[in-house]
């Protein structure tokens, strides 16, 4: 109704929608893990690139701009090749029982909803 | 026998803040009833505000706000909360009775009116309420922030013009 007010409610406005500015890195915490027949093998984050080799040279994962795939693989179907790792969606190399995961920083990074 | 100007001014005192804690009460319990305005977000429309905010107004002290304020925070529990309750309408309500003294001034003065005053206080009870919700569930909680940021502005106005209406129709001491 008087002139500051609505300076006043622009301000919270702004205030309150400051951290979407922030929130944007939200995966800067998520780390990747990548593991063979249940051992794990390498683990990283996912904000620092970098390329690993499996000890037996089957699969070359590569990280990098904070996305995950798998540069090279030596299995007969070739799947693993194909598309990126998701903090839900890991890639896997069936053949040589290699996953690539993310996993993140937030607890319940592994349930799909909660319901009370 | 009869009591000293200085002691009915006390009573008065005393009587106006117990009151208006009481209404606060009520009003939170009416409003704990109803879902929150928005699924998941726990945002409620702070009836309760009106109250501390018509304190604030009417009497010299904004220490008789204070009091309705912290004694709500505190009673409430009796009412029908939990314990941990306590400590999101402490802080929410100490933050937010803190930006509207602030700002009491300015409305003084006429530039900011009992809506600013009421958002003001609406915005800060919030941020009050988060700052624990990070305390106790970490800092993932600010995510909540632009929701419940904005939405204490429609309900800050509600409020805000509620109080108008009761200090304009009821009457004062």
């Amino acid at each position: 109704m008087k002139k500051w007010d609505f300076a006043l409610i622009a301000l919270v406005a702004v205030l309150s929608l400051l951290p979407l500015a922030f929130l944007g890195r939200a995966d800067s915490g998520a780390r990747v893990v990548v593991s063979q027949n249940g051992q794990t093998l390498y683990t990283g984050a996912l904000s620092e690139d970098a390329v690993f080799t499996t000890p037996d040279g089957g699969n070359t994962i590569e990280i990098r701009d904070g996305q995950v795939r798998m540069r090279a693989a030596s299995c007969p179907d070739g799947l693993c090749l194909n598309g990126t790792a998701a903090p839900l969606r890991p890639l896997v190399c069936l053949p040589h029982g290699v996953t690539v995961a993310i996993i993140g920083t937030e607890e319940d990074e592994p349930l799909d909803a909660i319901t009370h | 026998m009869t009591p000293s100007r200085i002691e009915s001014r006390a009573v008065r005192r005393v009587t106006t803040i117990a009151l208006l804690t009481a209404m606060a009460l009520a009003a939170q319990w009416l409003e704990s009833l109803l879902p929150p305005i928005v699924p998941v977000i726990p945002v409620r429309l702070g009836l309760a505000n009106c109250f501390v905010l018509y304190a604030l107004l009417i009497s010299g002290r904004r220490t008789d706000a204070l009091a309705v304020t912290v004694l709500r925070a505190l009673l409430f529990v009796l009412v029908a909360g939990n314990a941990s309750q306590v400590f999101y309408s402490l802080a929410g309500g100490l933050l937010s009775w803190a930006a509207m003294a602030l700002l009491l001034p300015l409305q003084a003065s006429g530039r900011l009116s009992t809506i600013g005053l009421s958002v003001a206080g609406a915005f800060c009870f919030n941020i009050g309420q988060l700052a624990v919700g990070c305390l106790t569930a970490g800092p993932a909680m600010v995510a909540y922030l632009p929701w419940m940021g904005l939405l204490s502005i429609p309900a800050g106005i509600a409020t805000g013009l509620l109080t108008a209406l009761l200090i304009r129709r009821l009457p004062t001491r």
